[in-house]
């Protein structure tokens, strides 16, 4: 367990330290020219050029420049915002809450769809609740979370006009409702995905020999299934939805602009289309550190489940 | 056109599949002459039709600067499925060469690959899009060429593990071995074996990329305006949702069209290349094929199925503990109806082990299995009864069963290694058998080490609370047969017990049943492929051929004078010190799913002839208690007798 988990750490900081570079020198491929951008097309003179390529260490070489952004990073310091002028992690920190809120909340929601649905679709597999289930599955699939999110406003707004969508919340309740319907959303491809997953491990595990011994010992198919089966099936499903984080967060992107929220998401487009390299670099980064770090820690927990690999 | 072929397309061509790929070339038509199919210039700036609501001449109505929207979303498509067309492109060039060849070459490329590849995979999913999107500017080009990058891994990871095992096959050794070079095998001996599967991912790849297209047209960093794909129309009809809900909806469903198909002629295709899949039809559908199959009988007025006298009947007075008379099971697969069990009869009488034994697909298994109700969905107990205590276990309810099941008979399995859930401890899962019967938890926990220290297991304490894969795989046996006989069963099915054993462990788990059997009385119902096996623990033995009893007697009768060609045959090819060649029966079992219309046996036997070609041997008498199906009496007949 120990050197799975090492492993697993190691892993995360080469895949983290390597993520850092690309984004980093990807971004300085671009031919718009940073200084512009930060005079936002004024005429300038040369001094103040001089000045601004010293104020954001343009003046220095390229390892020079990542160096002293990954030395920031490291201390929570994700540079000034080329746009704003500003601290890029007080702008992020700001914005934080409602991403990561969404991002939870659709996760939880996915999960607590696709377990049931998934049992039920293996338990039931070939019968008209698995038929019908995987019909639904197929349009969750291919619905995209914006034209969700549109359709939802749509209906809301003719059925309850009075429903407020966005704005700043001035309490958890309200924190809450404006971010359950864009997690709503969001979960819907994942859950299909998920399902899918669970269905085909429950029905796995149903195949399994184990499950014929335990119904040779005179157990019914429920309480084998709830009692072993689905501890089982669970796993596989713990990992995927480590990947699907990744999703999540940049799916949120897209929910945040239809329902106006200011989140990460709506940040980081409006830095993409303002070529705001600073603020690119520490919202990338944090989302590729986020997604690295649950799928990791869901990686080790996965250890914790399974005994074959806690024990060895 | 041969049939095989036809039956090859037809069984592609299901309903599904062939709908989702009407709907797809509907949309790659309409891709393709959106230019003809647009009644109106789709950008064409009207102030005299803003917002008009859908009629003759604007189909779907038209936006808020007077645009056509149906126009628009002709055009829209075209520019959608060429660009989803691209990103896959772009993807398979450069990931399936790559893939296949860290696949092929494995070593130090494929350490690279595979780095690369999980860094590439370590951005989530579009993120990857935006830094590009953010570096080279917005523009459907760059965003085509960020997805495409984007897709490489999975379909490269794809192309390296099919290249992985297409590397080790035997045409690929030959080609080598011809001299032929690398990327000749690659491009023209592996590929053409993995394109298959590769295209049906680009295929569902295509799907994502419309979706991943239309997000990133949507946030206004795909296509520019005035420029209409799926992604950019959605955005521009959520502004006017309430007056022209159409402008927003047309697109929506156009996305969700298209991906639906792909993923339905997908998942059909996937099927049909995997037949273990696809679905099977309903065993309600099997039961009516064999209703009427049983009411036309073979069409010559003889039995299909050989029910027999009763075997072993003649028992004197002592009464069997479970008796299964002329069991009929059949099984659905996908290549048609197997008849795996066709009338089988089997009496176990009290504190007896009895043996059964055949080789593979004779039947032993699924007749066990029959016995206890445990076969899987697709298998059907067609005809017969089992008789337990005076009560047909076939005909009484699934929960009834489940009351049968541990406490009346019990049943352990080949492979022990497999028989528990891996994610919990060997106790907790033979406590389960004792809370199920209403016992508390710590009456359970004391049973269980009682159990276990019975079968061997010691110190059971500690023992218990190993998990499965801790043990090896004689102590998973011995933890399945108290898990068997922790209900107080009397009666135990041994399914090849030790088939799956190292030798010196299988006499240990054989001893141990041996004497569980002598010390609780048991009946024991012992299944083999090893005629060795059943001369050393059984007092009595049937031999299985193609789903039927061919032979019954004492073991020690069946051993001295073996009536049944088979049996003798069996018997002879028994390894034993001293004699020089091991001897095995030439030939192979019949195809279960064919009517069987003489002896099953024939086509296998030396002494056969034209009468077991035509009809099937009844089962007689040899002597009392030993009876047999065949034509022939080959006793004391035959070069070499058992030793």
């Amino acid at each position: 367990m120990l050197s799975y988990t090492l492993n697993r750490i190691l892993q995360y900081v080469i895949v983290l330290a390597v993520a850092s570079v690309v984004i980093f020198v990807l971004v300085r491929m671009s031919p718009t020219d940073p200084v512009a951008v930060i005079l936002g097309g004024k005429q300038s003179s040369d001094e103040t050029i001089a000045n601004i390529r010293h104020e954001f260490y343009l003046d220095k070489s390229m390892p020079e420049q990542y160096s002293a952004w990954m030395s920031g990073l490291v201390r929570g310091d994700f540079g000034m915002s080329f746009k704003y002028r500003q601290e890029v992690s007080g702008l992020i920190a700001s914005r934080m809450p409602v991403t990561l809120g969404i991002v939870g909340l659709a996760m939880l929601i996915s999960l607590l769809v696709s377990i049931p649905a998934g049992i039920l679709m293996a338990a039931k597999q070939h019968r008209w609740q698995d038929n019908l289930l995987s019909v639904i599955q197929l349009i969750l699939v291919a619905c995209p979370p914006f034209l969700t999110s549109i359709i939802m406003i749509w209906y809301l707004s003719v059925h309850d006009p009075t429903f407020a969508f966005t704005g700043s919340a001035q309490s958890p309740g309200e924190f809450l409702s404006r971010i359950s319907l864009p997690a709503l959303a969001l979960s819907f491809a994942v859950i299909a995905l998920l399902s899918r997953v669970m269905k085909s491990g429950m029905v796995e595990q149903i195949h399994s020999d184990y499950y014929m011994v335990a119904r040779s010992k005179g157990m019914s198919p429920a309480a084998i299934i709830m009692n072993h089966c689905v501890r089982n099936a669970v796993i596989p499903v713990i990992t995927v939805l480590g990947i699907e984080v990744g999703i999540l967060l940049v799916g949120s992107v897209l929910v945040e602009s239809v329902f106006s929220l200011s989140g990460i998401g709506t940040l980081l487009v409006e830095s993409v289309k303002a070529s705001d390299y600073p603020l690119i670099q520490g919202i990338t980064m944090l989302m590729v550190f986020i997604f690295m770090t649950i799928s990791t820690v869901l990686d080790i927990l996965y250890g914790v489940i399974d005994p074959r690999i806690r024990l060895k | 056109m041969n049939d095989s072929l036809k039956e090859k397309l037809r069984s592609f061509f299901t309903v599904p599949v062939t709908v989702s790929l009407a709907v797809m070339l509907g949309i790659l038509i309409i891709a393709v002459f959106a230019g003809e199919l647009a009644p109106h210039d789709p950008n064409k700036i009207d102030a005299f039709h803003i917002l008009e609501p859908p009629s003759a001449e604007f189909p779907l109505g038209t936006d808020k600067s007077g645009r056509d929207l149906l126009s628009r979303l002709f055009v829209g498509s075209r520019t959608t499925m060429l660009s989803a067309f691209c990103v896959v492109g772009i993807s398979a060039l450069i990931g399936i060469p790559f893939g296949m060849m860290a696949g092929y070459f494995g070593r130090f490329f494929d350490r690279i690959f595979m780095r690369v590849t999980d860094v590439l995979m370590s951005f989530p999913s579009l993120l990857l899009a935006f830094v590009l999107v953010a570096a080279f500017g917005r523009g459907i080009s760059n965003v085509v060429i960020a997805l495409g990058i984007l897709y490489v891994p999975m379909l490269a990871r794809l192309a390296r593990s099919l290249a992985l095992v297409e590397k080790n096959k035997l045409y690929v050794e030959a080609a080598r071995s011809i001299g032929y070079s690398s990327p000749y095998i690659l491009a023209f001996e592996i590929l053409p074996n993995i394109i298959s599967t590769l295209v049906v991912q680009m295929m569902l790849d295509i799907g994502y990329a419309v979706l991943d297209l239309s997000a990133m047209s949507f946030l206004g960093l795909g296509v520019q305006p005035p420029t209409a794909d799926w992604g950019a129309m959605l955005e521009e009809g959520r502004i006017i949702i309430m007056q022209a809900p159409a402008a927003s909806l047309a697109p929506g469903l156009m996305i969700i069209i298209t991906v639906v198909a792909v993923n339905i002629f997908g998942d059909g295709v996937n099927a049909w290349f995997d037949p273990s899949q696809r679905k099977l039809p309903p065993l309600s559908r099997l039961r009516r094929l064999l209703d009427k199959e049983e009411r036309l009988g073979t069409g010559d007025g003889k039995p299909k199925y050989v029910l027999g006298i009763r075997t072993g009947a003649a028992a004197g007075d002592r009464v069997p503990i479970i008796s299964v008379d002329s069991l009929k099971v059949s099984i659905m697969t996908a290549r048609g109806v197997a008849h795996a069990v066709r009338g089988a009869d089997i009496d176990i009488y009290p504190g007896e082990i009895m043996g059964l034994v055949g080789e593979s697909g004779s039947g032993k298994s699924i007749t066990a299995k029959s016995i206890m109700r445990l076969n899987n969905e697709d298998i059907l107990v067609y005809g017969g009864r089992i008789i337990l205590e005076g009560e047909d276990l076939l005909s009484i309810p699934e929960k009834k069963m489940r009351g049968v099941r541990g406490r009346e008979v019990s049943m352990i399995f080949q492979d022990p290694m497999s028989a528990l859930d891996p994610l919990q401890r060997v106790g907790k899962q033979i406590e389960e058998v004792y809370i199920l019967r209403g016992m508390t938890r710590g009456e359970a926990v004391a049973k269980t080490l009682d159990m276990l220290s019975d079968v061997g297991i010691n110190p059971a304490k500690e023992r218990s609370r190993a998990y499965p894969f801790e043990l090896s795989g004689g102590q998973m046996q011995r933890v399945m047969i108290a898990m068997a006989l922790s209900a107080g069963s009397k009666l135990l099915i041994a399914d090849e017990p030790t088939t799956a054993l190292d030798v010196t462990v299988q006499a240990q788990i054989l001893d141990l049943i041996e004497d569980l059997q002598k010390k609780y009385g048991l009946s024991v119902l012992l299944i083999t492929h090893d005629f060795g096996i059943i001369a050393q623990m059984c007092k009595k033995v049937s031999v299985m051929y193609a789903g039927r009893i061919v032979e019954t007697g004492s073991t020690s009768d069946v051993f001295a004078d073996p009536r049944h060609p088979y049996t003798k045959d069996l018997i002879d090819s028994i390894p034993r010190t001293g004699k020089r060649s091991l001897s095995y029966i030439p030939g192979m079992p019949p195809d279960l799913r064919l009517m069987i219309e003489g002896c099953p046996y024939e086509p296998r036997c030396r002494f056969s002839d034209e009468t077991c070609r035509e009809t099937a041997p009844q089962t007689r008498e040899a002597a009392e208690g030993h009876t047999f199906a065949c034509f022939k009496d080959i006793s004391g007949r035959g070069e070499g007798g058992p030793a």
